[in-house]
């Protein structure tokens, strides 16, 4: 293992790196040149072609001038030919050193690299591409000059330590669970109807053979070609919902065990190591000191299977987003950082993966603390307005009373949701920070140490206001779009006061370091 | 601390108290902002309600409305803009009384809303950097709006506007004096 001995010296990304740079950027032009040459004759998006050219020698000169340095406390980057940059990365400021291989990176031993902070939605840098080699004297370097006591530990992917320190191992059977659960089918039920309709629009429609396709299928299904029309109908559109359904899921399946194939978690000394994908295999440090905060989800679907999934986030680049969707890096990650603890582990298994990312934990300890019994008709008048409100309106349309019976199982859905609500919401004040458990159907569970908290907000909305009750909300950084970290809803208002007031001392007598 | 916003812990207009800008009680913001506040409403209403008197015109003269239709359409406009100009005029002095801000060695607090309320407190800790801005109308009446930065998501930035500008210099030098962190990273929004 080299030491930081040669650190001085500047470096320069691998000679093949030209061939992926050119490759990231011809594959914004290739797909849809195809598209287009596919779909019709026309040639005036051929042009584009052109540029594809330039921007391919571009990608060469990037690999001639882009240098590199790894200093004693510092990642030196200088890049550019006539306008030049030179950019110094220190290594206590650094989150993340990620690689990514697709199975070309792999052919060729070479890895992309992200070099992560904490600063905006982007990778501080991106080296595309280094040998395995560099990597690991990278890491080394980033690893010694935090001054952390991890061992350099080559890649997390590397058989060298295999069995040790294992935390967590995801296999396809797992994963096929996972997609079971998930609904992300739809992300590439989106793609595919993002190319249907490049192409629609350029030639002639799908539709126009898939419908009959679809038509003299459901014609061979038995007891559909008899019936009246209404029944067969009925029949015909459960049938497609149902086999939706099947479908997105089995999409949902393919997703996951191509991106999360032999999904790993490895504790690499404080720090954690995962290295998840099929084809194009990614693996990550999570600097346990950095996570800002956790969560543990549990679906109805995840409780048929004794799973739930944790993840965790940090506030890093924002590459991570969802288990390395944007897999080169370069496209808008935007703010999801959010990060795979594990995307299915066994529910009793939950609390030790929680406490390997924060060891004082002690969630066997927790003290948690429920909302007052009253609050359930806080929910309950909110509740109760989405469900009675329109058979009411349609009673009131079409002067019919007998709509206002279907108000009735509304009604007791919402006093059932009401109560179940306030009996599974709970928070606890732990030494080390806080935690919330949220929802019946869907569950959370939040934990946000102190030294994360950003802001504390205490909420009255005039509802609230009706029923003394207040919420509580905790702003943390690397949080989802739109959404606070942790939201204790439903509080008694004077204990929301005394709730919000402990947090803010808390937050303010701790320091915060990204 | 309560949402309720109760009596003000300080005159308005009253100096800051001697003991510096954190003295734990609870400011109102200067009371001109309510005088700028209401310009710039009047300024908006003036931006929508004068097109639309054109709008009327043009319609009474294009449309043979009749002189009934025509003063109906007055009438209509007449009502409309006093509703708007009214709500211009009333909502400052509403928002105003309700928002008051305090300053402590913990960190910095806001307490608003009229009808949704919040208590947002920023860890003085937490504090990133600060931005003390003021746009043509706050110049004229020495006003300044405050925003502070955290590394937060939806609180990435905590604005306060309608301070009397050598109050809001005094919080941000307050703010951003080496607190327990020290630095931080700067880019952290």
């Amino acid at each position: 293992m080299a030491g930081t001995s040669v650190a001085t010296e500047e470096r320069r990304l691998h000679p093949l790196s030209w061939l992926f740079a050119a490759a990231q950027v011809a594959k914004g032009f290739i797909v849809p040149a195809l598209v287009v040459l596919f779909a019709s004759g026309e040639s005036y998006e051929l042009w584009a072609l052109a540029f594809v050219v330039p921007v391919a020698v571009g990608a060469i000169v990037q690999y001639a001038v882009f240098r590199y340095r790894l200093a004693a406390d510092e990642i030196v980057v200088r890049d550019g030919l006539l306008t030049r940059t030179e950019r110094h990365i220190p290594y206590a400021r650094i989150q993340n050193v990620d690689l990514v291989q697709n199975p070309l990176h792999r052919l060729l031993g070479v890895a992309l690299v992200r070099v992560e902070t904490a600063s905006g939605s982007r990778p501080e840098a991106v080296m595309r591409v280094l040998s395995l080699g560099a990597v690991d004297e990278m890491r080394a370097a980033v690893v010694a000059g935090r001054g952390s006591p991890a061992a350099m530990h080559p890649r997390g992917d590397a058989p060298a330590d295999a069995g040790t320190g294992l935390l967590l191992h995801v296999g396809v059977g797992e994963l096929v669970k996972l997609g079971t659960i998930s609904n992300r089918g739809l992300v590439v039920v989106g793609a595919v109807a993002g190319l249907w309709w490049q192409r629609a629009s350029f030639g002639p429609d799908l539709g126009d053979w898939a419908a009959p396709l679809i038509e003299s299928a459901l014609a061979r299904l038995p007891g559909l070609a008899a019936g009246p029309p209404l029944v067969r109908a009925v029949l015909a559109g459960t049938v497609l919902l149902l086999a939706a359904v099947a479908l997105l899921r089995l999409f949902s399946i393919g997703w996951y065990v191509l991106q999360l194939y032999d999904f790993t978690l490895r504790r690499r000394g404080p720090d954690l190591a995962a290295a998840y994908g099929l084809l194009t295999r990614v693996s990550r440090t999570i600097p346990t000191s950095r996570v800002q905060s956790l969560r543990a989800t549990e679906t109805p679907l995840h409780r048929w299977f004794g799973r739930q999934s944790v993840e965790l986030r940090t506030a890093g680049g924002g590459a991570g987003s969802d288990a390395g969707a944007d897999l080169d890096g370069a496209g808008g990650g935007a703010s999801a950082e959010k990060q795979w603890l594990a995307p299915l582990v066994e529910t009793g298994r939950v609390p030790a993966l929680i406490e390997a990312v924060l060891p004082d934990a002690g969630l066997d300890r927790v003290r948690w603390e429920t909302l007052p019994h009253r609050a359930w008709r806080r929910v309950f008048v909110r509740s109760v307005a989405v469900a009675v409100l329109p058979p009411t309106l349609a009673a009131a349309v079409m002067l019919s009373p007998w709509m206002l019976l279907l108000a009735v199982p509304g009604g007791l859905a919402a006093a059932a949701h009401a109560r179940l609500t306030v009996r599974h919401a709970a928070y606890a004040l732990a030494p080390w920070g806080v935690l919330s458990r949220l929802g019946w159907w869907n569950r959370t569970l939040t934990l946000v140490r102190y030294a994360r908290i950003q802001t504390v907000a205490l909420c009255e909305s005039p509802f609230d206001r009706r029923h003394r009750t207040a919420s509580v909300r905790i702003d943390t950084a690397g949080a989802a779009a739109g959404r606070y970290t942790i939201r204790i809803p439903y509080l008694d208002r004077e204990t929301a006061a005394v709730v919000s007031r402990r947090l803010h001392d808390e937050a303010a007598h701790r320091s915060f370091r990204w | 601390m309560s949402v309720d916003a109760g009596p003000p812990a300080v005159p308005p207009g009253a100096p800051v108290s001697d003991r510096g800008v954190a003295d734990g009680l609870y400011h109102p913001l200067d009371p001109r902002s309510v005088a700028a506040a209401r310009i710039a409403g009047a300024i908006a209403v003036a931006a929508v309600v004068l097109p639309a008197l054109l709008a009327v015109l043009a319609a009474a003269i294009a449309v043979p409305l009749g002189l009934a239709g025509a003063l109906m359409a007055l009438a209509v406009w007449a009502a409309a803009s006093a509703l708007l100009a009214g709500w211009c005029y009333a909502w400052p002095g509403v928002r105003y009384r309700r928002l008051r801000y305090r300053l402590d060695r913990q960190g910095f607090t806001i307490r608003r809303g009229v009808v949704w309320r919040s208590v947002t407190s920023v860890p003085k800790s937490r504090v990133q950097h600060t931005d003390v801005s003021q746009g043509p109308l706050q110049r004229a009446f020495d006003l300044a709006t405050l925003v502070v930065h955290t590394a937060g998501t939806q609180d990435s930035s905590v604005s306060l506007g309608g301070l009397t500008h050598g109050v809001a210099l005094r919080i941000r030098d307050y703010l951003i004096d080496a607190g327990p962190t020290g630095g931080g990273d700067e880019r952290g929004d």
